[in-house]
Protein backbone atom coordinates (compact mmCIF):
# COMPACT_ATOMS: atom_id res chain seq x y z
CA UNK A 1 0.00 0.00 0.00
CA UNK A 2 1.13 3.85 -0.55
CA UNK A 3 0.77 4.91 2.78
CA UNK A 4 0.97 8.63 3.41
CA UNK A 5 3.32 9.15 6.18
CA UNK A 6 2.51 11.22 9.31
CA UNK A 7 3.34 14.97 8.06
CA UNK A 8 6.28 15.70 10.44
CA UNK A 9 7.77 14.99 13.85
CA UNK A 10 4.88 16.55 16.16
CA UNK A 11 6.17 19.35 17.87
CA UNK A 12 4.91 21.02 21.14
CA UNK A 13 4.30 24.34 19.31
CA UNK A 14 2.52 23.41 16.12
CA UNK A 15 -0.57 24.50 16.01
CA UNK A 16 -3.64 22.52 16.59
CA UNK A 17 -4.70 19.95 14.08
CA UNK A 18 -7.88 21.29 11.93
CA UNK A 19 -11.05 19.62 11.39
CA UNK A 20 -10.81 16.08 10.33
CA UNK A 21 -13.09 14.39 7.63
CA UNK A 22 -13.49 11.08 7.77
CA UNK A 23 -14.89 8.68 6.28
CA UNK A 24 -16.38 7.31 8.97
CA UNK A 25 -19.97 8.18 10.16
CA UNK A 26 -19.37 10.35 12.71
CA UNK A 27 -21.97 8.70 15.17
CA UNK A 28 -19.74 5.11 15.13
CA UNK A 29 -16.44 7.36 16.56
CA UNK A 30 -17.61 6.52 20.19
CA UNK A 31 -17.01 3.14 18.91
CA UNK A 32 -13.55 3.18 17.61
CA UNK A 33 -12.17 5.84 19.66
CA UNK A 34 -10.73 9.51 18.54
CA UNK A 35 -7.95 9.69 15.82
CA UNK A 36 -4.81 8.92 17.57
CA UNK A 37 -2.76 12.24 16.34
CA UNK A 38 -0.25 14.31 17.97
CA UNK A 39 0.54 18.01 18.13
CA UNK A 40 1.48 18.83 14.49
CA UNK A 41 0.53 15.54 12.54
CA UNK A 42 -1.33 16.07 8.80
CA UNK A 43 -4.93 15.55 9.94
CA UNK A 44 -6.08 15.64 6.11
CA UNK A 45 -3.19 12.88 5.45
CA UNK A 46 -4.61 10.60 8.17
CA UNK A 47 -8.09 10.99 6.58
CA UNK A 48 -6.21 10.32 2.84
CA UNK A 49 -4.83 7.08 4.40
CA UNK A 50 -8.41 6.47 5.84
CA UNK A 51 -9.72 6.80 2.63
CA UNK A 52 -7.35 4.43 0.71
CA UNK A 53 -7.36 2.13 3.86
CA UNK A 54 -11.45 1.79 3.31
CA UNK A 55 -11.43 1.31 -0.55
CA UNK A 56 -8.73 -1.32 -0.22
CA UNK A 57 -10.12 -3.36 2.89
CA UNK A 58 -14.19 -2.46 1.47
CA UNK A 59 -15.36 -3.42 5.33
CA UNK A 60 -18.58 -5.19 4.99
CA UNK A 61 -19.60 -5.10 8.84
CA UNK A 62 -18.99 -3.37 11.88
CA UNK A 63 -16.85 -5.68 13.00
CA UNK A 64 -14.79 -4.89 9.99
CA UNK A 65 -14.73 -1.32 10.09
CA UNK A 66 -13.36 -1.58 13.95
CA UNK A 67 -10.13 -3.54 12.36
CA UNK A 68 -9.81 -1.09 9.89
CA UNK A 69 -9.18 1.96 12.44
CA UNK A 70 -7.16 -0.45 14.22
CA UNK A 71 -5.11 -1.26 11.17
CA UNK A 72 -4.96 2.17 10.45
CA UNK A 73 -4.12 3.50 13.35
CA UNK A 74 -1.14 0.91 14.21
CA UNK A 75 -0.15 1.57 10.43
CA UNK A 76 -0.11 5.41 11.43
CA UNK A 77 2.28 4.70 14.63
CA UNK A 78 4.33 2.85 12.77
CA UNK A 79 5.02 5.27 10.17
CA UNK A 80 5.50 7.68 12.99
CA UNK A 81 7.93 6.25 14.97
CA UNK A 82 9.89 5.08 11.72
CA UNK A 83 9.97 9.38 11.25
CA UNK A 84 11.09 10.18 14.53
CA UNK A 85 14.03 7.28 14.51
CA UNK A 86 15.24 9.11 11.48
CA UNK A 87 14.91 12.72 12.67
CA UNK A 88 16.59 11.40 15.48
CA UNK A 89 19.54 9.78 13.85
CA UNK A 90 19.72 12.37 11.27
CA UNK A 91 19.60 15.42 14.14
CA UNK A 92 22.80 13.33 15.86
CA UNK A 93 24.53 13.20 12.67
CA UNK A 94 24.05 16.52 11.67
CA UNK A 95 25.96 17.92 14.62
CA UNK A 96 28.72 15.37 13.90
CA UNK A 97 29.52 15.55 10.51
CA UNK A 98 31.97 18.16 10.12
CA UNK A 99 35.34 17.15 8.94
CA UNK A 100 34.25 13.30 9.19
CA UNK A 101 32.80 11.03 6.36
CA UNK A 102 29.25 9.95 6.73
CA UNK A 103 29.44 6.63 7.54
CA UNK A 104 31.47 7.36 10.71
CA UNK A 105 29.07 10.39 11.33
CA UNK A 106 26.11 8.06 11.42
CA UNK A 107 27.65 5.57 13.50
CA UNK A 108 28.50 8.26 16.20
CA UNK A 109 25.06 9.27 15.61
CA UNK A 110 23.46 5.57 16.31
CA UNK A 111 25.91 5.49 19.22
CA UNK A 112 24.51 8.62 20.86
CA UNK A 113 21.14 7.72 20.27
CA UNK A 114 21.68 4.19 20.80
CA UNK A 115 18.91 3.69 23.49
CA UNK A 116 16.24 5.54 21.91
CA UNK A 117 16.94 4.21 18.56
CA UNK A 118 16.39 0.55 19.98
CA UNK A 119 13.60 1.77 21.88
CA UNK A 120 11.83 2.77 19.05
CA UNK A 121 12.71 0.26 17.22
CA UNK A 122 10.66 -2.03 19.55
CA UNK A 123 7.16 0.22 18.99
CA UNK A 124 7.78 -0.41 15.48
CA UNK A 125 8.25 -4.14 15.65
CA UNK A 126 5.40 -4.32 18.47
CA UNK A 127 2.62 -1.74 16.01
CA UNK A 128 3.40 -3.78 13.09
CA UNK A 129 3.21 -7.27 14.82
CA UNK A 130 -0.50 -5.83 16.31
CA UNK A 131 -1.25 -4.44 13.01
CA UNK A 132 -0.47 -7.68 11.00
CA UNK A 133 -2.77 -9.66 13.64
CA UNK A 134 -5.42 -7.07 12.42
CA UNK A 135 -5.03 -8.21 9.08
CA UNK A 136 -4.94 -12.19 9.89
CA UNK A 137 -8.28 -11.55 12.01
CA UNK A 138 -10.11 -9.53 8.89
CA UNK A 139 -8.95 -12.78 7.02
CA UNK A 140 -10.25 -15.37 9.51
CA UNK A 141 -13.98 -13.30 9.82
CA UNK A 142 -13.98 -13.42 5.91
CA UNK A 143 -12.85 -16.94 5.76
CA UNK A 144 -14.95 -17.78 8.51
CA UNK A 145 -18.08 -16.65 6.25
CA UNK A 146 -17.07 -17.82 3.14
CA UNK A 147 -16.14 -21.05 4.42
CA UNK A 148 -20.26 -20.64 5.30
CA UNK A 149 -20.78 -19.58 1.87
CA UNK A 150 -19.16 -22.80 0.14
CA UNK A 151 -20.88 -25.25 2.57
CA UNK A 152 -24.28 -23.52 1.34
CA UNK A 153 -23.87 -23.38 -2.25
CA UNK A 154 -24.97 -26.86 -3.00
CA UNK A 155 -27.67 -26.59 -0.80
CA UNK A 156 -28.46 -23.49 -2.74
CA UNK A 157 -28.12 -25.23 -6.42
CA UNK A 158 -29.94 -27.98 -5.06
CA UNK A 159 -33.04 -26.25 -4.18
CA UNK A 160 -32.79 -23.77 -7.65
CA UNK A 161 -31.79 -26.58 -9.68
CA UNK A 162 -34.73 -29.24 -8.69
CA UNK A 163 -33.85 -32.85 -10.70
CA UNK A 164 -36.47 -33.25 -13.34
CA UNK A 165 -37.34 -37.17 -14.00
CA UNK A 166 -37.00 -38.67 -17.50
CA UNK A 167 -40.20 -39.81 -18.30
CA UNK A 168 -40.65 -43.84 -18.19
CA UNK A 169 -40.76 -46.25 -21.20
CA UNK A 170 -39.88 -43.71 -23.56
CA UNK A 171 -38.04 -46.21 -25.56
CA UNK A 172 -39.88 -47.88 -28.40
CA UNK A 173 -42.24 -45.28 -29.30
CA UNK A 174 -41.53 -43.43 -32.41
CA UNK B 1 11.15 -30.33 58.38
CA UNK B 2 8.12 -31.53 57.10
CA UNK B 3 7.05 -30.97 53.18
CA UNK B 4 4.30 -28.45 54.74
CA UNK B 5 6.29 -26.43 57.23
CA UNK B 6 8.64 -26.35 54.22
CA UNK B 7 6.37 -25.15 51.54
CA UNK B 8 4.65 -22.82 54.36
CA UNK B 9 8.42 -21.17 54.67
CA UNK B 10 8.61 -20.54 51.15
CA UNK B 11 5.53 -18.78 50.68
CA UNK B 12 6.01 -17.22 53.67
CA UNK B 13 10.01 -15.76 52.41
CA UNK B 14 8.20 -15.31 48.98
CA UNK B 15 5.64 -12.52 50.26
CA UNK B 16 8.65 -10.90 52.03
CA UNK B 17 10.56 -10.25 49.21
CA UNK B 18 8.44 -8.85 47.09
CA UNK B 19 6.55 -5.53 46.97
CA UNK B 20 7.11 -2.27 48.75
CA UNK B 21 7.52 -2.57 52.66
CA UNK B 22 7.21 0.57 54.18
CA UNK B 23 3.85 1.52 54.74
CA UNK B 24 3.99 4.64 52.16
CA UNK B 25 5.21 2.36 49.44
CA UNK B 26 2.51 0.43 49.98
CA UNK B 27 0.42 3.28 49.95
CA UNK B 28 1.86 4.00 46.69
CA UNK B 29 1.15 1.06 45.09
CA UNK B 30 -2.02 0.70 46.04
CA UNK B 31 -2.70 4.12 43.96
CA UNK B 32 -0.82 2.81 40.40
CA UNK B 33 -3.75 1.36 39.21
CA UNK B 34 -6.04 4.65 40.33
CA UNK B 35 -3.26 6.60 37.75
CA UNK B 36 -5.01 5.70 34.17
CA UNK B 37 -8.08 3.93 36.09
CA UNK B 38 -7.69 1.13 33.51
CA UNK B 39 -8.09 -1.65 36.34
CA UNK B 40 -12.09 -0.25 36.70
CA UNK B 41 -14.70 -2.35 35.28
CA UNK B 42 -15.82 -1.07 31.51
CA UNK B 43 -19.57 -1.18 32.85
CA UNK B 44 -19.28 0.88 36.09
CA UNK B 45 -19.64 3.94 33.96
CA UNK B 46 -23.10 4.58 32.87
CA UNK B 47 -22.27 6.62 29.74
CA UNK B 48 -19.40 3.79 28.59
CA UNK B 49 -22.19 0.96 29.49
CA UNK B 50 -24.71 2.59 27.16
CA UNK B 51 -21.51 2.68 24.33
CA UNK B 52 -21.39 -0.67 25.03
CA UNK B 53 -24.97 -1.59 24.61
CA UNK B 54 -25.55 0.53 21.31
CA UNK B 55 -22.27 -1.06 19.88
CA UNK B 56 -23.38 -4.42 20.99
CA UNK B 57 -26.60 -3.52 19.21
CA UNK B 58 -24.79 -2.64 15.78
CA UNK B 59 -22.72 -6.11 15.87
CA UNK B 60 -25.89 -8.15 16.35
CA UNK B 61 -28.14 -6.49 14.14
CA UNK B 62 -29.69 -9.11 11.44
CA UNK B 63 -28.37 -11.75 13.55
CA UNK B 64 -30.08 -11.47 16.88
CA UNK B 65 -33.95 -11.40 15.70
CA UNK B 66 -37.04 -12.08 17.12
CA UNK B 67 -37.90 -15.39 15.20
CA UNK B 68 -35.32 -17.26 17.63
CA UNK B 69 -34.88 -15.85 21.17
CA UNK B 70 -32.33 -18.37 22.18
CA UNK B 71 -30.74 -17.62 19.46
CA UNK B 72 -30.82 -13.47 19.63
CA UNK B 73 -29.92 -14.06 23.57
CA UNK B 74 -26.69 -16.19 22.60
CA UNK B 75 -25.94 -13.72 19.48
CA UNK B 76 -26.86 -10.30 22.06
CA UNK B 77 -24.39 -12.37 24.91
CA UNK B 78 -21.54 -12.45 22.65
CA UNK B 79 -21.51 -9.19 20.79
CA UNK B 80 -21.77 -7.86 24.33
CA UNK B 81 -18.44 -9.42 24.99
CA UNK B 82 -16.92 -7.82 21.74
CA UNK B 83 -18.38 -4.32 22.50
CA UNK B 84 -16.60 -4.61 25.80
CA UNK B 85 -13.45 -5.64 24.73
CA UNK B 86 -13.55 -2.87 22.32
CA UNK B 87 -13.85 0.03 24.13
CA UNK B 88 -12.25 -0.98 27.04
CA UNK B 89 -9.20 -1.08 24.12
CA UNK B 90 -10.54 2.33 22.89
CA UNK B 91 -9.74 3.47 26.13
CA UNK B 92 -6.52 2.52 27.01
CA UNK B 93 -5.79 3.82 23.59
CA UNK B 94 -7.37 7.15 24.52
CA UNK B 95 -5.32 6.76 27.81
CA UNK B 96 -1.73 6.37 26.42
CA UNK B 97 -2.92 9.01 24.10
CA UNK B 98 -3.91 11.52 26.64
CA UNK B 99 -0.44 10.96 28.88
CA UNK B 100 2.04 11.64 25.39
CA UNK B 101 -0.12 14.66 24.66
CA UNK B 102 0.00 16.01 28.16
CA UNK B 103 3.80 15.42 27.92
CA UNK B 104 4.00 17.24 24.38
CA UNK B 105 2.13 20.02 25.65
CA UNK B 106 4.42 20.26 28.84
CA UNK B 107 7.56 22.65 28.21
CA UNK B 108 9.85 20.38 30.05
CA UNK B 109 8.02 17.88 28.11
CA UNK B 110 6.69 15.69 31.59
CA UNK B 111 2.81 14.84 32.23
CA UNK B 112 0.80 15.09 35.44
CA UNK B 113 2.03 18.48 36.31
CA UNK B 114 5.48 17.22 37.51
CA UNK B 115 6.94 20.04 35.40
CA UNK B 116 8.25 22.21 38.77
CA UNK B 117 9.97 19.36 40.57
CA UNK B 118 11.59 17.68 37.29
CA UNK B 119 12.68 21.57 36.06
CA UNK B 120 14.25 21.81 39.73
CA UNK B 121 16.27 18.81 38.97
CA UNK B 122 17.30 19.98 35.96
CA UNK B 123 18.40 23.60 37.16
CA UNK B 124 20.19 21.59 39.84
CA UNK B 125 21.84 19.39 37.63
CA UNK B 126 22.92 22.55 34.82
CA UNK B 127 24.29 24.36 38.56
CA UNK B 128 26.67 21.70 39.31
CA UNK B 129 27.81 20.64 35.64
CA UNK B 130 28.54 24.69 35.10
CA UNK B 131 30.47 24.73 38.28
CA UNK B 132 32.92 22.09 37.42
CA UNK B 133 32.85 23.27 33.70
CA UNK B 134 34.61 26.51 35.50
CA UNK B 135 36.80 25.00 36.86
CA UNK B 136 38.94 24.38 33.68
CA UNK B 137 39.47 20.78 33.90
CA UNK B 138 39.95 18.51 31.50
CA UNK B 139 36.45 17.57 31.23
CA UNK B 140 35.28 21.09 30.96
CA UNK B 141 34.63 21.52 27.38
CA UNK B 142 32.28 18.24 27.47
CA UNK B 143 30.72 19.56 30.53
CA UNK B 144 30.45 23.23 28.67
CA UNK B 145 29.11 21.39 25.92
CA UNK B 146 26.01 18.98 28.18
CA UNK B 147 24.81 22.17 30.13
CA UNK B 148 24.42 24.20 26.66
CA UNK B 149 22.52 21.45 25.30
CA UNK B 150 20.56 20.82 28.50
CA UNK B 151 19.80 25.11 28.51
CA UNK B 152 18.13 24.33 25.37
CA UNK B 153 14.38 23.85 25.28
CA UNK B 154 13.40 20.44 24.04
CA UNK B 155 11.30 20.15 20.84
CA UNK B 156 10.33 18.27 18.09
CA UNK B 157 11.47 14.77 17.50
CA UNK B 158 14.19 15.26 20.56
CA UNK B 159 11.36 16.06 23.14
CA UNK B 160 9.20 13.12 21.67
CA UNK B 161 11.92 10.75 21.73
CA UNK B 162 12.96 11.98 25.34
CA UNK B 163 9.22 11.57 26.59
CA UNK B 164 8.98 8.05 24.93
CA UNK B 165 11.96 7.25 27.65
CA UNK B 166 10.59 9.55 30.26
CA UNK B 167 6.95 7.47 29.76
CA UNK B 168 8.48 3.70 28.89
CA UNK B 169 6.89 2.03 32.27
CA UNK B 170 3.41 3.82 32.02
CA UNK B 171 3.34 3.12 28.24
CA UNK B 172 4.05 -0.75 28.88
CA UNK B 173 1.62 -0.85 31.63
CA UNK B 174 -0.57 0.33 29.19
CA UNK B 175 0.32 -2.03 26.59
CA UNK B 176 -0.40 -4.83 28.88
CA UNK B 177 -4.01 -3.87 29.06
CA UNK B 178 -4.55 -3.30 25.31
CA UNK B 179 -3.36 -6.80 24.71
CA UNK B 180 -5.91 -8.26 27.00
CA UNK B 181 -8.37 -6.33 25.82
CA UNK B 182 -7.53 -7.36 22.64
CA UNK B 183 -6.95 -10.98 22.92
CA UNK B 184 -10.22 -10.31 24.43
CA UNK B 185 -12.08 -8.73 21.07
CA UNK B 186 -10.29 -11.53 19.38
CA UNK B 187 -11.58 -14.80 21.36
CA UNK B 188 -15.29 -13.14 21.21
CA UNK B 189 -15.46 -12.48 17.54
CA UNK B 190 -13.97 -15.32 17.01
CA UNK B 191 -16.93 -17.29 18.80
CA UNK B 192 -19.32 -15.06 17.36
CA UNK B 193 -18.60 -15.69 13.84
CA UNK B 194 -18.75 -19.68 14.45
CA UNK B 195 -21.97 -19.31 16.06
CA UNK B 196 -23.39 -17.22 12.88
CA UNK B 197 -21.66 -20.09 10.74
CA UNK B 198 -23.34 -23.54 12.25
CA UNK B 199 -26.28 -21.38 12.95
CA UNK B 200 -27.06 -20.74 8.83
CA UNK B 201 -25.76 -24.05 8.14
CA UNK B 202 -28.46 -25.45 10.76
CA UNK B 203 -25.68 -27.06 13.27
CA UNK B 204 -26.07 -26.17 16.86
Amino acid sequence: MNAHPPAKVPDAVSPPPVALAFSQPPERMAFFGPPPLLEGEDSEAYGDLLARVSAAIRPNDILEEIWLRDFLDLAWEALRWRRLKAALVNGAMSEGLIGSSVERAYARALAFRLEEVERIDRMIASAEARRNGVLREIERHRATLGQELRRLLPQAEDAVFEVVESPPAAAGVM
Amino acid sequence: MTRERRQAAACANGRAAWGRKSAAGKAGSARNALRHGLSVPLLADPATSAEVAALAEAIARGDATGDAPDEAAEFAELAQQIAEAQLDLVRVRRARHELTCAALADPDGVPDGASSRTAGEKARRLKRAEEIANHKGPWASVLGHISAQLRKPPSGADKLGRILGDLAPRLAAMDRYERRARSRRTRAAAAYDLKKMYLRLGQP
